[in-house]
């Protein structure tokens, strides 16, 4: 595939502008945000088509967008942000993706490197026995038709509930880890089916459990309220809804395919099938996607717990007495309503509720905003970053630009450079162990083939990614850790 | 049939003489994206204890049939992309994949088809990682007649 060869121009810092009649059926502008360097890879493969795809769709308001991380996928690019009008936008599981909230979980904890490092053999291994993993994979949460409907419904708070958290831990979750507007009589039988024998299940692909360090602080004061410190061991983990949600993703893609003829949207790609917001279609999706963002909350709770566990049997002390805090947990995949001030049909600012989808991109709202819960209310929130296993991972935190600009959106990771078939070609599993473990990160990973397609070199340069984002003022530094341990699904 | 290469994911191009053929082929390709040979997955075999467990773990034998009913189709790319799914659906739920097909596509007057028949499969390797397939998308979707005759398609899986 050759590279993109549209129009497009730098409007700011970091900003890079695709206009609105580059091609037929563009209601608004495209809008890239990365670094002089980036965007040439960006233009190489046609993540910018899918931007001015998606600038086509109904009720779109402010810009179609993309954060510095932005790479190919299929409908929204990934990295992608756009938000749609209550009335006259639409709904588009295309812009939300297969692992509906897919989505990060920051664990601190009161040890040093230097108390984990003689252990921290024993605790990938603890932590690769006490984590299911792998596709298909079921855990020992032994779920009735019942448990899993209040799952979909209440999220983290019934895991909470279950003993599989802390109380505290709700108020570090966006949304507190469960969305309203869910209904499980809009997932279907095959989801259920599918998400029934996995709650607590890391999956595979790019989903991990990692053990950093942090090794720089470039915000004293916003680390301190987040509970985090230089030389201080924390705990990544990325994992998603599961089957349920990519059944909840294959069932509504198929209902919006029909969707779309029945309500005359006109499309340039067939994968952003979506539906009005106002319509049976779209209030349905809407109602499962949510349900399916809910077992997801749920599902990083309990992997949590999990970690919490074998922290608790390698260091001999309970999680509570090491201080394994939940810092935050953000959502990836995923579409809202929620508040923003965008410009009205008569040019002026007006306070509306938009349907704010975002594809690989992670909300990054301010301080005094009010969904950011009350501990964190006075700095903005946590945004977490994970790099690659190779490399560094970062916790920044959101910005009334981001809020002003982006509707509270900054980038979400180091984004694919590579296909997972090239990363294979250039690089052997085995071999990339060997790297990995030489420069004193543990590996623990059944598949060599696994490990080679997530290798760094498969990835952008993160450290590129955040100081793109920095410099757009969507997010500001805050921490940066680096990987002792890596656990892949 | 082959597999390319998209910076996320993967896709298939896919040729049949029969639409049948072609959903064979399909579902032949996404056996390969789930069960890559390990030679051709940039492996030696003699690195991770999993991938050589794997080596010595082919192949399993075939674990039984499983019936396709699936109707409704407005045309016969969505037939290819609700068939994938359901064998991503069945691989999950049953940890199974497709060895053998008896297939018969049928395309009615308004348009629609339908996938009827039984597909012969085998049970996962226990001891063999497998690439993890979410779905198969509507983007860049194609059916179309191939030069020299039968037909093609091109779709792309996300993993």
């Amino acid at each position: 595939m050759s590279g993109w060869k549209g129009p497009i121009r730098q409007v700011g810092e970091c900003r890079w502008e695709i206009p609105s009649d580059y091609k037929k059926g563009m209601r608004t502008t495209g809008l890239i945000y990365a670094g002089g360097k980036m965007i040439k890879d960006i233009l190489a493969d046609q993540a910018p088509e899918q931007v001015a795809n998606v600038a086509c769709l109904p009720g779109i308001v402010g810009s179609s967008m993309a954060m510095p991380d932005i790479h190919w996928g299929y409908g929204f690019p990934i990295g992608g942000v756009a938000a749609f009008r209550p009335e006259g936008g639409v709904i588009s599981p295309g812009g939300v993706g297969y692992d509906i909230n897919c989505g990060m979980r920051l664990l601190r904890s009161d040890l040093k490197w230097d108390e984990v490092a003689p252990r921290i053999t024993a605790l990938m291994d603890d932590m690769a026995r006490n984590l299911p993993a792998g596709v298909g994979s079921e855990g020992p949460v032994k779920l009735t038709r019942e448990d899993l409907d209040d799952i979909l419904v209440r999220g983290a708070a019934w895991a909470v509930e279950k003993g599989y958290g802390w109380p505290e831990d709700l108020g570090c979750l966006e949304e507190r880890g469960a969305l309203d507007g869910a209904d499980p009589a809009a997932v279907s039988p095959e989801a259920k089916k599918r998400g029934r024998p996995q709650l607590g299940t890391l999956g595979s692909g790019n989903h991990f459990v990692e053990v950093q360090v942090i090794e720089d602080v470039y915000d004293e004061e916003v680390a301190r309220v987040y509970g985090l410190e230089r030389g201080q061991v924390v705990v990544m983990v990325h994992s998603g809804s599961r089957g349920l949600g990519h059944q909840v993703c294959t069932d509504y893609l198929k209902v919006m395919d029909r969707a779309v003829s029945k309500f005359g949207i006109s499309l340039p790609d067939r994968q952003l099938a979506c539906a009005p917001l106002d319509s049976e279609e779209g209030r349905s999706y809407f109602a499962a996607m949510a349900a399916a963002a809910n077992y997801a909350w749920a599902n990083r709770t309990v992997l949590a717990n999990w970690v919490r566990e074998s922290f608790a049997r390698v260091f001999g002390r309970s999680a509570q007495e090491l201080g394994l805090r939940t810092v935050y947990d953000v959502a990836h995949n995923i579409a809202k309503f929620e508040r923003h001030t965008v410009k009205g049909l008569d040019g002026r600012p007006d306070e509306m509720t938009v349907c704010v989808h975002r594809k690989g991109a992670t909300r990054a709202f301010p301080a005094g905003h009010p969904e950011v819960g009350e501990n964190y209310r006075a700095v903005g929130q946590p945004v977490l970053i994970p790099g690659n296993m190779g490399t560094r991972s970062y916790v920044l935190v959101g910005t009334e630009r981001a809020l002003a600009e982006t509707f509270g959106s900054t980038c979400h990771g180091a984004g694919r450079r590579l296909s997972r078939s090239a990363a294979k070609k250039r690089v052997r599993g085995s071999e990339l162990r060997r790297q990995l473990e030489a420069r004193g990160i543990v590996v623990r990973c059944d598949s060599n083939a696994g490990l080679a397609e997530e290798a760094p070199l498969a990835y952008k340069d993160v450290d590129s990614v955040v100081e793109a984002a920095e410099r757009a003022d969507l997010s500001r530094r805050v921490v940066r850790m680096r990987p002792v341990g890596v656990l892949k699904g | 049939m082959r597999l390319f290469e998209h910076t996320a994911d993967v896709g298939l191009d896919v040729r049949g003489e029969t639409p049948e053929d072609l959903l064979r082929w399909a579902a032949e390709g996404l056996r390969r994206v789930w069960l890559p040979d390990l030679r051709e997955s940039g492996e030696d075999g003699h690195g991770a204890e999993g991938d050589a467990r794997a080596a010595a773990a082919e192949p399993e034998a075939a674990a039984g049939t499983l019936p396709v009913d699936i109707s409704g189709a407005p045309d016969l790319e969505s037939l290819l992309i609700d068939w994938l799914n359901f064998l991503i659906f069945t691989l999950e739920t049953e940890g199974v994949y497709p060895v053998g097909f008896d297939l018969d596509a049928s395309c009615a007057e308004d348009g629609s088809w339908t996938l009827r028949g039984t597909v012969r499969v085998s049970r996962l390797p226990a001891a063999r990682p497998v690439v993890a397939v979410k779905g198969a998308t509507y983007h860049g979707l194609a059916v179309e007649p191939a030069e020299g005759g039968g037909l093609q398609a091109r779709v792309i899986l996300d993993i």
